[in-house]
């Protein structure tokens, strides 16, 4: 097990090299110079120039990735363009919210996806199995941004219930913390809690096909033992593999959730890092959420190696 | 030494629970998160707010735009107005405990000056020399008279910053320290940056609170929801169309004034081939002038809250021109005056700085231009790609947003003056640059007002740009706040600002 | 070289094309999603005769009225009629489902099918690249490359059509090597037929399916996107229509005229639906695997 880990960290590597390079090339190639865009309404070309020097922005591209590797190396990301704060710090700072979103999400997407797959595979082809996969496509198919809104338009403007924005930290006041996290959460985990359906009820109706389970019912057991005993313990394994997976995209749908819900966390801090050509910050973000994503598969290996004997038990 | 430190702690322990137990906190909304906390090279209006609690001036300026004391209490001119003696301050101390002196004003101007990155040079240029007369007066030798100059050094050329932590090597945007009311606590970047006060305050008398947190918002409708909700004490900038809920909200109070910034929609006079037929034709330029109806700008796009005008300076200034008001959209004229030039419908390209409001501008100046025969195109660029083509004069129109000065100068002079570091568009005209010579060397009002009048009727007749509003300044605030005032720089004065009783 | 064909059995030839097709159309998904998709396509390219307004005129004496029997959806913050930009917008978004995954597939398939099919050093480089990218958030690369090109409805197709190759470069690479080990394709390569015929005649009709179910599913992920970027303001530039744009718009005035928020995000729903709808149908239906 530990040198399948090790084998496979090992492997992580050259991708997240290649990630930083296709990130870094990328880049490089977008207008707008961050000079100019540092330089402010004054746009003196005297002190574009002298920025351009100051972030090495002059140099061959070899010479300038070469530098950031060297720090990424030793754990410096280096310094934000805009703010000159250390974006290691910065990090450190907007990951915790995110993963705690994509935490929470991921909760109440099991919470709902587990049990509406469920009743959707055991009533197969009834209207309460279409019922819930219509759900479930809606889930899929609505934008979050848009949800977001009418959530805020719901529950913020019209019922005053929650916050319409902005976060509180955990440590600054635990419900102040929630009341700012509750909705965007429920944005994110929708999508979730319609992938999660989908695979409990695939792979629950995969499961049923099972000889061991008509075995289980030849053998008289109760509907319900087979079912909790045998099924459903058997088809979690995908279902668990897939929902660390989709902890790892949960990013992707931070981003615009956290725009409309104004949440300092990382997905922000990556469109404002794109917008306002902080290259450093995007650089060092995608990089992170790369290796979140690498880190999120081989975790959901893991628990595919872990929990798979149990399938010929 | 044991009991020192014994007694040192005691008193810390004491202090701690006085101020904890009273603590009061401040807690603004802001629209932008501020870029680098150095006066020597922000370049935000937000960062302008922060340090209006942060950093205290040579001068400041009041709601009638008159130049009042603040570090410095006096100024005398010589005959020629080349030379400034400022009389400053005694007893003041930068937060760090160093002593503000003359030497430290020589310190900060010649930063100021000669720091590489230094977004103030255009606006310290004037200035030739530093000397030290003793340790409270300071004296500044000017290359030619320039009366705007105490103008700005109430802004961020004015402020002054301890030599002392200037010279460590450190990042000091990351760790600023001034002579403000409010000395810098932390920054968490695009979240929060928080100040405390600062005790050794010249002024601490009239410090109301022990705490101050900027936090970046930048919904207008998100700030205003949290100000309800008393989340916030203080919002700044709520957009026009929310403007209502302020007022029909008894627990809130509404602080405005009428701004100094311009939005205007430039247009590219002297790069003929990339300025198009309108940056060839005034005549075009005029009846793109007389196609707009500026009071509908600014009744759809800012629900009538701004001030429509034709000027690059706003009418709360003494140097409005009152002798050149907008003209009344002509449908007829503008047709009349395209005829005239002939050939086919006149193609804009108008470039914009991608905003929700620009947007709306462009549009609105779009569908009303397409009735006089312009075929308006509209180009949004994310604001770095935008300023890129802006800087390069690669663009036939394009919405200028300035955020003005207290003085004229510093805005007619960079866009219309023959070398202005605006002056993008490539405008130029020999009476334009002596009228603007004559007012600078000025110091009378009445003889400056006349020769700023005269220009303002150049650049109307030559049309280099369309000044379309004035922006005005709304502060939504908690009722029970007092001593709110907001002059036309638009920025938050702490120290007056008092917790409810 | 002629004999060959006839000689060869090859699956899913024009023969079994009929049963494919019956076998599609009998998937509920197929048929409701492909309804769906019809009428919005329907309403895009009739959308001059069925709108009531034009999309780009103002009337100043309207701004941000509620829904009223002129304007049933209400009008924007320019005074434009709703219901019309919708109409409207519905080109910009089936456009883009469609551009962005067919710049995917004509980029992602022939790679997919390279490193697939010929192996070695090709296939090492391909695949640790498609790896690198699908490590990325689609949505982050997606803004990124928009951002890179700049605002405009073109640019934002290909931000999204080349932030969704890499799943059909993996895909398609799979499918190749799948195919590959065939008895046909062996069959094939002793008669001497050139690779490029193998590869366009034998394995890309029988890798096909799974390309065609992903298409569509990603039809329905860049219909999204798009909205997403729009939202961003890198999406179509005004004043033409976007539905993205508008909801963008829509959130500045939440309190005071809701309205402008809902219809934009339903219309990205039902397409969206639509594509998935008939995604979900197309893969049941081509399921090998498939037994009811």
């Amino acid at each position: 097990m530990l040198s399948y880990v090790l084998r496979r960290l090992a492997i992580a590597i050259p991708t997240l090299l290649l990630v930083s390079i296709l990130v870094f090339s990328l880049l490089k190639f977008l207008p707008g110079d961050p000079a100019i865009a540092l330089a402010g309404e004054e746009r003196d070309p005297a002190v574009i120039e002298f920025l351009r020097q100051k972030y090495s922005l002059d140099q061959p591209l070899y010479v300038q990735y070469g530098k950031w590797l060297g720090g990424i190396v030793q754990g410096d990301f280096g310094l934000s363009i805009r703010t000159r704060l250390p974006i290691g710090e910065m990090i450190a700072q907007k990951l915790p919210v995110t993963i705690q979103l994509s935490v929470m999400a991921m909760i109440l997407a099991t919470l709902i996806g587990i049990p509406a797959g469920i009743i959707a595979a055991l009533k197969r082809g009834t209207a309460a199995d279409y019922g819930v996969s219509i759900i479930g496509l809606a889930g899929l198919s609505v934008p979050s941004f848009w949800l977001g809104i009418m959530l805020i338009l719901l529950f913020a403007v019209t019922l005053g219930w929650f916050p319409s924005g902005g976060y509180v930290a955990f440590f600054d006041s635990p419900v102040d913390n929630l009341r700012h996290t509750l909705l965007p959460s429920l944005v994110l985990g929708t999508a979730a809690a319609a992938i999660v359906m989908r695979h409990t009820r695939s792979a629950m109706l995969q499961v049923l096909k099972q000889d061991y389970v008509r075995t289980a019912r030849a053998k008289g057991l109760k509907e319900r033992i087979v079912v909790v005993r045998h099924v459903l313990r058997n088809s979690l394994v995908p279902v668990v593999t897939m929902s660390t997976l989709h902890l790892g995209e949960l990013l992707s749908g931070a981003v615009l959730t956290e725009q409309v819900f104004g949440i300092p966390g990382f997905g922000k801090m990556i469109v404002d890092g794109v917008f306002s050509r902080d290259y450093a910050v995007v650089q060092a973000v995608v990089l992170c959420s790369a290796a979140l994503f690498l880190l999120m598969n081989l975790l959901a290996d893991i628990a595919y190696v872990i929990l798979s004997p149990r399938l010929r038990g | 030494m044991g009991t020192q430190i014994k007694l040192a702690m005691m008193a810390t322990a004491i202090a701690m629970t006085f101020t904890s137990a009273q603590a009061a906190n401040l807690r603004v909304g802001m629209q932008d998160d501020p870029d680098a906390l150095d006066p020597a090279t922000s370049g935000t209006y937000a960062g302008r707010i922060v340090f209006s609690a942060m950093c205290d001036k040579l001068v400041d300026i009041d709601a009638k735009l008159e130049i009042v004391p603040q570090l410095a209490t006096a100024w005398t001119w010589n005959a020629g107005g080349t030379e400034v003696t400022f009389t400053l301050r005694d007893g003041v101390k930068f937060q760090d405990g160093t002593p503000f002196d003359a030497e430290a004003v020589k310190f900060n101007i010649e930063r100021m000056k000669s720091m590489k990155d230094s977004k103030r040079k255009g606006e310290l240029a004037p200035i030739d020399s530093v000397t030290v007369v003793d340790a409270t007066h300071v004296s500044f030798k000017l290359k030619s008279a320039f009366a705007p100059l105490l103008a700005v050094l109430s802004d961020r050329a004015g402020m002054m910053v301890s030599p002392t932590a200037a010279a460590e090597g450190k990042e000091f945007a990351a760790n600023p320290v001034c002579a403000g009311p409010f000395k810098f606590k932390e920054r968490r970047a695009r979240d929060v940056i928080s100040l405390e006060k600062f005790d050794g305050y010249w002024n601490a008398a009239a410090i109301g609170y022990d705490t101050v947190q900027y936090l970046y918002i930048p919904d207008s409708t998100v700030r205003l929801s949290r100000l309800q909700a008393g989340d916030l004490e203080i919002a700044e900038r709520i957009a026009p169309t929310d403007l209502g809920a302020v007022r029909g909200n008894p627990a809130l109070a509404l602080h405005t004034s009428p701004g100094l910034a311009v939005s205007h929609l430039m247009i590219n006079v002297g790069n003929s081939e990339k300025g198009g037929a309108l940056g060839k034709e005034a005549k075009l330029r005029q009846a793109l002038e007389l196609s707009i109806d500026r009071n509908v700008i600014n009744k759809v796009a800012f629900a009538g809250e701004f001030t429509a005008d034709n000027q690059m300076i706003p009418p709360s200034s003494v140097f409005y021109d009152k002798s050149h008001p907008a003209p009344a959209r002509d449908i007829e004229k503008a047709k009349a005056l395209i005829a005239e030039v002939g050939g086919d419908a006149p193609v804009v390209e108008i470039t914009y700085e991608n905003s929700l409001a620009d947007g709306r501008v462009a549009q609105i100046v779009q569908s009303m231009a397409s009735e006089a025969g312009f075929q308006i195109e509209l180009v949004p660029l994310e604001t770095a790609s935008a300023v890129e083509r802006y800087l390069a004069g690669n663009f036939q129109a394009y919405i200028g947003n300035w955020s003005g000065r207290a003085d004229p100068d510093p805005t007619l002079y960079s866009f219309f003056g023959k070398d202005g570091s605006q002056n993008v568009n490539k405008y130029g005209n020999p009476d334009m640059d002596k009228t603007l010579g004559e007012a600078r060397a000025s110091a009378d009002v009445e003889q400056r007002k006349a020769l700023y009048a005269k220009a303002t009727g150049i650049y109307l007749t030559d049309l280099p740009t369309i000044p379309l509003y004035h922006p005005n300044w709304f502060y939504a605030a908690r009722a029970d706040i007092g001593g709110i005032a907001i002059y036309p720089d638009g920025l938050l004065r702490m120290t007056s600002v008092k917790p409810a009783k | 070289m002629n004999t060959s064909n006839a000689t060869l059995q090859l699956p899913g030839t024009s023969g079994t094309n009929k049963s494919v097709l019956s076998r599609c159309l009998r998937q509920p998904g197929v048929m409701i999603g492909g309804t769906i998709i019809l009428l919005f396509v329907l309403v895009a390219v009739a959308a001059p005769l069925i709108a009531p307004y034009k999309p780009n005129t103002s009337d100043w004496m309207a701004i941000r009225q509620g829904p009223t029997v002129a304007h049933w959806f209400g009008t924007d913050d320019l005074g434009r009629d709703i219901l019309t930009r919708i109409i409207y917008g519905t080109q910009a978004s089936l456009l883009v489902g469609i551009v962005s995954v067919a710049i995917a597939i004509a980029i992602g398939v022939p790679l997919g099918m390279v490193a697939g099919y010929f192996g070695g050093i090709g296939d090492m480089v391909i695949s640790r690249i498609t790896d690198a990218l699908l490590a990325c958030p689609f949505l982050v690369l997606a803004i990124a490359f928009a951002a890179f090109l700049g605002a405009s409805l073109e640019n934002a197709m290909i931000a999204i059509g080349i932030s969704a190759m890499p799943i059909f470069v993996r895909l398609t690479r799979g499918q190749v090597m799948t195919v590959k080990a065939e008895d046909y394709v062996d069959a094939a390569r002793l008669l001497g037929v050139p690779h490029r015929k193998i590869m366009l005649t034998y394995i890309l009709p029988n890798a096909m399916a799974p390309i065609i179910v992903q298409a569509t599913i990603t039809m329905a992920t860049a219909v999204l996107a798009e909205a997403s970027l729009a939202f961003l303001g890198l999406g179509q530039r005004p004043p033409s229509p976007s539905w993205g744009t508008m909801l963008d718009v829509a959130r500045q005035f939440l309190t005071e005229s809701p309205w402008m928020a809902i219809w934009p995000g339903v219309a990205i729903i039902l397409l969206v639906m639509g594509f998935n709808l008939l995604g979900d149908g197309l893969n049941d239906a081509l399921d090998p695997r498939r037994d009811d």
